[in-house]
């Protein structure tokens, strides 16, 4: 049977919003997070980080540290790369850069952050008197910051990336030219993304145990990617995979940022082995903004052709990526301008794309995958740009994008860079969101509000989000990998179901949603579902990333859940004298087809299967146990928009949003509560990207902007009420109709809300290509445009 | 983020604090905790002992006086948001706490904390500036006071000697109306920008006038020029516009992360016109 294979679920409880099942112990403090992982005899780390973003280690002298009161160990780069050269990562891809990431420097330092050494020391306070006692002697070399230059430039960032470019691609080269020379109209810009750290509110977390009389390591770990970490820390330490466990406590948010294998993750585990103790590392909120994979800072240089009807042409863009200093792995850099050129299009008909992408290695911290990941910069390019094209032509926000999506009749439509777009409702969102936003009474209070010397303004994004990745998807965005999950389905002798699942979560609800799944698959109550999830030693995941847990736990649980049912049926059509086929299962009972009568409970066949041998068939297994995998024949597509008024204080330049909405058609949602909440956290992330956060380095390197003081992250008093409608659209691909969406809102609301900054002031002809649009850049743009002056409206 | 190890000490009285922060000189007093803990758990900063204020009763008694309230250092924010008399006498003082970071933080941060971290961003500092307060300092050499005008030297920086603590500040009643403005990039930062207005206007025009801009340089700075402008003068548009020009001019501004020093002196006057605006048309 193919792993691609839907199994048969009846949506009961799927559709229900019922409360989530692991909010108790959440929300009463009761649930235990990595920093509350105590073991005996436990040791404490603390990392020494590089002050500079580029050097070369002369001398480094521990002996100090090492002679501080709880010291039990310090190590240097020296020490670890006799155990361990480092993370290796690259792609097979032609002409990609492999870059090797020490687990601490031991020669070349290429980003302020980067481990130097570690100390080891019986509490976190007293590793973090000891690092002050290391002396480390460094020559500086010449720091590359700048992604744009540093292609042409001299300077290496990391001397392992001839010319800084770890990767450059013209994967789709359609051409433009004829179409640009003829189009009626050109926009054109070059939209700068932010550097931005998606500050889950629990930092990243590691923590190993080795146990010299089994030899068994076992570790906790803050971990989107269990399964993978347990490989990594196999294949990179040596370490006998079958001896190795990581365990997933809960997790406070990941975003992406804790989806790739940390160095220290590895440092921890090395740690373990050669002191024989359980060791911690527990990062703080600075490290964190300092060291946890950054995100977002592209440059796309998009050019968008129209004709005098408001229709696409051609889109051109060149995107490069401020990729730092290394690849993470398993994303590398590729995870942003490269898998943004490549939806770059969608969802509308563009019938030509010329895209380029460029992967330009900085001495920063490494690019890593952040919620939307390289999709939001170009998403928001493209939007801003069909704006721009609208008010040329007169034509509203929604019309031209009605004249321009993929429509039911164009059903399979294949997009320029080869996605097959099935099923969606392009139409239908962009309808929607203009009637929820009112456009021609927003127009007229906008006219208003101007009088009052009030800057109003409206954003527009639609978008598709390649959901649920599996092989197709992570095939098709150019990564060589494959990425199935399993599950294990039982079912109890009193009728009860337990599942293992490799999904672990990380705030999502998935102890909920994957027993809304697995009770429909059996047509029994939700509450009669466990899921066990958080130990390797349970099932195998790829991942809580990339919007695929939902479809991935629906393809997963139904496929298991099915061979088990086809067990319960031969037994139960025994019973009911029937044939398998006849036999179905709903509301508790098992029963003949049409007939509820003729039927019994869910428990009794369970029971009859574990304890009665007399009604078991001939050659019967009765194992009511089986594990399935899943990984979906081609790309799970939603879809969706969102739209946000912004209003700018002419004055202050302060944009404020003043009120979001959103379309989202993710298929049959599981759990529609969990689904707002998902789009609401995204929006709000939306928000922080284009009017807050930037992690600012100066011309040296140095991260300016080190703490929350500086890092600015939305607060709830900044991000206005979202009014949230849902499509439903299901997937052919996915059992239930279901599709993934944990990623849209921040694919799209960054576009949505950099549109309504630039409605706002369009009346000025003054652009925001640049993100945030901090009130010192709208300044600067409106004293660029002399609006300032007359420090009034016209009106 | 963890402490360096120090000293601390929780004396109840006055005179034990000043003594034991004379014993060591590498000593701090501990106020709320809301600047320099941080300013610790980053190794910014780290004293060898800490003298915790918060067991010493008198420093959080404010007292109102017959033309005068002293509040007293170690009082909240939260306190003096809820407090009536400062609310009566100061509503300078009141509207400027809403802007005071979050209620978390209010609940623990001090009004004298605030003043002796002297942060340019900070609100208490422009408010005891404003209101012409007189700073109360006690230490080993005995008490002294000091005009706002004196004590605010820099970002950071203040006129109290080592060893000495900050009491509380002695403010006059005013018989001006107030107004504050002030920008932020999010509710409850630091001010990039923000002013504290007074005026009296007898007969149609302006008597009395006080404008204070605060977070535009690196201590909070009076518009001397643009006050003096004002008086005998009708509050009019255009007036207005006239002072609130004025009241940036010459100021050498500082720049930041969040904001340069061009953008800082457009701000002062557009939160000046604002105020000045406000106090005009009643619109408070």
């Amino acid at each position: 049977m193919s792993k691609s294979e839907i199994a048969q679920i009846r949506p009961k409880s799927i559709g229900t919003s019922i409360p989530r099942r692991e909010d108790p112990g959440l929300l009463t403090g009761r649930a235990r997070y990595i920093a509350d992982i105590v073991l005996p005899d436990m040791l404490h780390i603390a990392i020494l980080r590089s002050p500079v973003a580029h050097g070369r280690i002369r001398h480094i002298d521990v002996a100090a540290a090492q002679a501080m009161p709880g010291v039990e160990l310090v190590w240097t780069g020296q020490d670890c790369v006799a155990r361990c050269p480092g993370i290796t990562s690259s792609l097979e891809q032609a002409g990609f850069a492999v870059t090797v990431q020490p687990l601490l420097a031991h020669d070349e330092i290429c980003f302020v952050g980067e481990g130097i050494a570690v100390v080891v020391a019986h509490s976190r306070a007293q590793a973090e008197d000891a690092l002050e006692r290391i002396d480390v002697d460094i020559e500086e070399l010449p720091v590359v910051t700048d992604a744009l230059t540093a292609v042409d430039g001299a300077d290496l960032a990391n001397a392992a990336v001839a010319s800084n470019m770890i990767y450059h691609s013209n994967r789709v080269t359609d051409p433009v030219d004829e179409a640009f020379a003829s189009a009626a109209l050109t926009v054109e810009g070059r939209f700068k993304t932010p550097r931005v750290n998606a500050s889950p509110m629990e930092t990243r977390g590691f923590v190993a145990s080795h146990d010299w009389t089994s030899a068994a390591l076992t570790c906790w770990s803050a971990t989107q990617m269990p399964s993978f970490i347990k490989t990594m820390i196999a294949i990179f330490l040596q370490f006998p995979e079958q001896n190795l466990e990581v365990i997933t406590p809960a997790v406070g948010g990941g975003f992406g940022q804790k989806a790739h294998l940390h160095p220290e993750e590895l440092l921890v585990c090395m740690l373990s082995i050669e002191l024989g103790r359980p060791v911690s590392w527990i990062e703080d909120r600075q490290e964190n903004l300092f060291r946890a994979p950054q995100a977002k800072q592209q440059l796309n240089e998009m050019a968008l052709a129209v004709d005098n009807d408001g229709r696409f042409l051609a889109l051109r863009d060149r995107v490069t990526t401020d990729s730092g200093a290394y690849n993470s792995l398993p994303w590398t850099p590729l995870v942003e301008g490269h898998a943004g050129i490549l939806v770059a299009t969608d969802p509308y008909r563009i019938s030509a794309l010329s895209a380029e992408s460029l992967s330009v290695a900085t001495n920063k911290c490494p690019i890593g995958a952040y919620r939307g990941v390289g999709f939001s910069a170009p998403t928001l390019a493209r939007e801003v740009l069909i704006d721009r094209a609208a008010r040329k032509l007169g034509l509203s926000p929604f019309e031209i994008r009605r004249r321009n999506v993929i429509r039911q009749e164009d059903f399979p439509y294949q997009t320029r860079a080869g996605m097959m777009i099935r099923e969606g409702s392009f139409l239908e969102t962009v309808d929607r969101l203009e009637a929820m936003v009112g456009y021609e009474d927003f127009r007229k209070r906008q006219q208003e509000a101007r009088k009052e010397g009030r800057l109003l303004g409206l954003g527009i994004s639609i978008f598709s989000e390649i959901s649920g990745i599996g092989t197709r998807a992570l095939n098709f965005l150019d990564y060589p990998l494959t990425s199935h999950d399993t599950a294990t389905v039982r079912v109890e002798p009193t009728g009860k179901v337990t599942v293992t699942t490799g999904i672990v979560t990380s705030g999502q609800g998935h102890p909920t949603t994957l027993a809304q799944i697995a009770a429909d698959a059996f047509g029994i109550p939700v509450e009669d579902v466990t899921i066990l999830a958080g130990s390797t030693h349970h099932a195998v995941g790829f991942g809580t990333v990339a919007s695929r847990s939902a479809v991935f736990g629906a393809g997963t649980i139904g496929r298991a859940a099915e061979i088990v049912r086809g067990r319960m049926r031969a037994v139960a059509a025994r019973l009911l004298q029937a044939t398998s086929d006849e036999i179905e299962m709903a509301q508790g009972l098992v029963h003949v087809r049409d007939d509820p009568g003729r039927g019994m409970p869910f428990a009794a066949v369970a029971g009859a299967a574990y304890f009665a041998e007399a009604t078991h068939p001939e050659d019967f297994d009765p194992a009511l146990e089986a594990t399935a995998a899943f990984d979906p024949s081609d790309i799970v597509l939603a879809n969706g928009g969102h739209a946000v008024i912004v209003e700018i204080d002419l004055e202050t330049c302060m944009a404020r949003v003043e009120k979001m909405y959103a379309v989202e058609d993710c298929g049959r949602m599981i759990n529609p509560m969990i689904v707002e909440g998902q789009i609401r956290g995204g929006m709000a992330q939306g928000v922080g990207m284009t009017l807050l956060e930037e992690l600012i380095h100066d011309d040296r390197g140095q991260l300016t902007t080190s703490t929350f003081q500086d890092y600015l992250l939305p607060t709830s008093r900044d991000i206005p009420d979202i009014e949230i409608s849902h499509l439903e659209t299901p997937s052919s691909l996915v059992p239930g109709g279901i599709k993934g969406m944990g990623e849209s809102a921040m694919i799209s609301t960054p576009a949505a809300v950099a549109g309504a900054v630039n409605d706002a002031l369009a009346c000025f002809d003054v652009a925001i290509e640049q993100f945030p649009a901090s009130p010192q850049r709208i300044f600067e743009a409106l004293s660029e445009a002399a609006v300032l002056d007359g420090a009034s409206l016209p009106n | 983020m963890k402490f360096p190890a120090f000293s601390y000490a929780c004396p109840t009285s006055l005179a034990e604090a000043i003594e034991l922060l004379n014993d060591d000189e590498d000593s701090r007093p501990l106020a709320g905790g809301q600047s320099l803990l941080p300013m610790m758990a980053l190794r910014v900063a780290a004293p060898r002992m800490l003298v915790d204020l918060g067991n010493i009763e008198a420093l959080r008694q404010s007292v109102v006086l017959p033309d005068s309230m002293r509040i007293g250092a170690m009082a909240t924010h939260a306190m003096n948001a809820a407090s009536f008399d400062i609310w009566m006498h100061f509503p300078l003082m009141a509207q400027a706490l809403h802007h005071v970071a979050h209620q978390a933080v209010r609940n623990r941060g001090t009004f004298g904390g605030s003043i002796a971290h002297a942060d340019a961003g900070a609100e208490m500092p422009l408010v005891v500036s404003a209101l012409d307060g007189v700073l109360l300092l006690d230490g080993q050499s005995g008490q002294r006071t000091l005009p706002a005008s004196e004590f605010f030297q820099g970002h950071y920086t203040t006129a109290i000697e080592p060893g000495e603590i900050l009491t509380g500040v002695e403010i006059p009643f005013s018989d001006m109306d107030w107004a504050f403005e002030e920008l932020s990039r999010r509710p409850g930062d630091l001010a990039i920008a923000m002013v504290a207005a007074g005026v009296s206007v007898e007969d149609g025009v302006c008597s009395q006038a006080r404008l204070m801009l605060g977070g535009i340089s690196d201590h909070p700075i009076r518009a001397v020029e643009a006050e003096t402008y004002l008086i005998g003068r009708e509050l009019t548009p255009n007036v207005i516009r006239a002072a609130a020009g004025m009241s940036a001019a010459g100021i050498h501004a500082r720049s930041d992360t969040h904001a340069s020093a061009d953008f800082r002196l457009s701000l002062a006057t557009t939160l000046m016109r604002r105020a000045l605006t406000q106090l005009a048309t009643g619109a408070i």
